[in-house]
């Protein structure tokens, strides 16, 4: 598996990206209690006892220098960020919630309505959710690996299963050599072995691990595991509650 | 009459309003439930493509007259013998289930149900809100619409729906949505000011006896008086909401002119600017229009442009409903 790179991530020159911009106010940091709601309970109170746990923001630029690097793990250069952030027209924000913060991607064309509805304590979900931190490591999300697919941006770190190996990846099962149809022409060479899993179409089915010694999945047996499964479709099915 | 089930209010409730021939026509179709029926997702594939899919997999699709991306779903086998059951768990591969179900391709949306989006034309770039969102099909095929542009925003008030919500949205690659546990009666300042507004309310759900025989006679006409005290409430607050020059649908799953033609008729007495516009006519063809009339009571002429679908509106049995586009006048701003 590759190392980290030490060296800074090449970054496409933008001046749209709003680096130093805040909401005024920052209203996210904000108690999150909306004034404007009428009496009458908008919100119910099973979820405004959350309000106080949460917040949202633009990204720090730390935050967007990790989410840029591992998103551009999966792209050539700086293709992977630039078909999300740049050409998607997309702004950054991070979610706190307890000790979990999400990274997702709004619209900019949205901004001024998302902003007054930051403050929303029953604020559920927004935008493309493009993945979680663990520490100060950003973990790719299914939707995330999803949307650089449709945009034709993930060239890198991926593998293509068969028929058979897309029905049993989407079962939740681990990858051996006869579901395997193709690997990206340089292997795996993700740090942490991480690579989009995509079906014979080249559609996104979910993401895994490199188990296999050799990052190419040349030198393998048919028995041995090659990607150990992280995360599939099946799970808009299986396992509803993770959305909760 | 009595040995389907039916609560004999609503046998005469139905003969009071609609003639005898059609009251059993009603009764008649509500046999059986609906044919099972997809939106595809156009946002992530082409109609052709999905419909070359599905049909490998022993699916046989028919268009649904009224929405480009709609078909109703037979088991190939089942269709070549004539044998509608109209029911999903007798599909030898379940529609739900699919890899292209999972793959956000398409989703399991009632052909009555998509006709509010279609009513509401949201378009790329517009600021929408949906009153309802939960579970999400028609929030997914507005959000397929607007072709992730603009901002969608989705209220529901239970939170125990917002997980089914979250994943469909997710499901099929909607990046330009909010969702938020609100109770829709409610919504402050924030939510000011919207292009479009749907609301498909919250309802005693008549139209669905094909597919719940258990609501011939487990709602009473208490429950409807209920349901019509909220929906006015909540169609208050839409038209509220809605900046000038935009559109409200208000749509439900019912047959009953109380929680219909009556919720519309209240709330327009209040906000008399309003008004209820012709439906497209690829649309209010199929369908018939709504009543001016019923037990007695006169409503404004123009409830006569919404839209009614009986189960009998099409073999395939669509679900009971009605959908009102109410036009807020006024220049509209410049930009959504």
């Amino acid at each position: 598996m590759g190392k980290k790179p030490s060296s800074r991530p090449r970054r496409a020159r933008d001046d749209r990206e709003p680096d130093d911009e805040r909401f005024p106010g920052d209203a996210g940091r904000e108690s999150g209690r909306d004034s404007s709601l009428e009496s009458g309970r908008a919100v119910p109170k099973h979820v405004e006892k959350e309000r106080e746990s949460h917040w949202i923001d633009f990204a720090t630029k730390e935050q967007k220098d990790i989410v840029h690097e591992e998103v551009n793990m999966f792209g050539d250069g700086d293709g992977a960020w630039e078909a999300l952030v740049v050409r998607g027209d997309n702004n950054v924000f991070h979610y706190q919630k307890g000790n979990f913060t999400s990274i997702h991607l709004m619209p900019r064309e949205a901004k001024d309505r998302f902003k007054v509805l930051m403050g929303n304590p029953g604020l559920k979900h927004f935008g493309l959710f493009l993945g979680m931190f663990k520490g100060n490591q950003f973990n790719l999300s299914l939707e995330g690996a999803a949307e650089l697919v449709r945009r034709g941006a993930a060239t890198r770190n991926w593998i293509k299963l068969s028929d058979d190996g897309e029905k049993s990846f989407l079962y939740g099962q681990d990858i051996k050599k006869p579901a395997l149809q193709e690997v990206c022409p340089r292997g795996i060479t993700h740090d942490r072995g991480i690579c989009i899993v995509l079906n014979a179409r080249g559609e996104c089915l979910g993401l895994g691990k490199l188990e296999a010694r050799d990052p190419r999945l040349v030198k393998v047996s048919d028995d041995e595991i090659l990607v150990k499964h992280v995360v599939d479709r099946g799970v808009y099915l299986r396992d509803q509650d993770r959305f909760a | 009459m009595k040995d389907e089930g039916y609560a004999p209010y609503v046998v005469e409730r139905y003969l009071t309003l609609f003639s005898e021939q059609r009251t059993l026509d009603i009764m008649k179709a509500f046999q059986r439930a609906p044919v099972p029926s997809i939106s595809v997702n156009t946002c992530n594939t082409t109609v052709k493509a999905l419909r070359e899919r599905l049909e490998a997999k022993r699916f046989h699709l028919e268009q649904v007259p009224w929405c480009s991306t709609g078909f109703w779903l037979y088991d190939a086998r089942d269709y070549e013998r004539k044998h509608d059951p109209g029911s999903l768990a007798e599909f030898s591969i379940a529609p739900g289930a699919t890899h292209e179900y999972l793959l956000g391709l398409y989703s399991l949306q009632g052909a009555s149900s998509m006709i509010p989006p279609l009513l509401l034309d949201p378009k790329p770039g517009e600021q929408m809100l949906d009153m309802a969102a939960a579970p999400g099909s028609k929030f997914v095929q507005m959000g397929q619409m607007m072709q992730n542009k603009g901002v969608l925003v989705g209220a529901e008030r239970s939170l125990e729906r917002i997980p089914a919500l979250k994943a469909n949205v997710q499901r099929c690659g909607v990046t330009n949505s909010v969702i938020v546990c609100n109770d829709a009666r409610y919504l402050g300042e924030q939510f000011q000011g919207f292009d479009k507004v749907l609301l498909d309310a919250p309802c005693t759900g008549e139209g669905l006896m094909g597919s719940d025989p258990s609501r011939k006679n487990s709602r009473s006409v208490g429950d409807i008086e209920t349901m019509m005290n909220i929906q006015i409430q909540l169609l208050e607050k839409a038209v509220k909401l809605v900046k000038p020059g935009g559109r409200v649908v208000y749509s439900t799953c019912s047959l009953a002119p109380e929680e219909n033609e009556h919720v519309v008729n209240e709330v327009l007495k209040k906000n008399k600017k309003f008004k209820v516009a012709e439906p497209p006519k690829s649309i209010a063809r199929y369908f018939e229009p709504g009543i001016v009339k019923a037990f007695q009571v006169k409503f404004r002429e123009d409830l006569a442009n919404a839209v009614r679908v009986f189960p009998y509106s099409h073999p395939a049995r669509p679900e009971g409903f009605f959908a009102a586009i109410l036009e807020k006048p006024g220049a509209r701003g410049g930009g959504a």
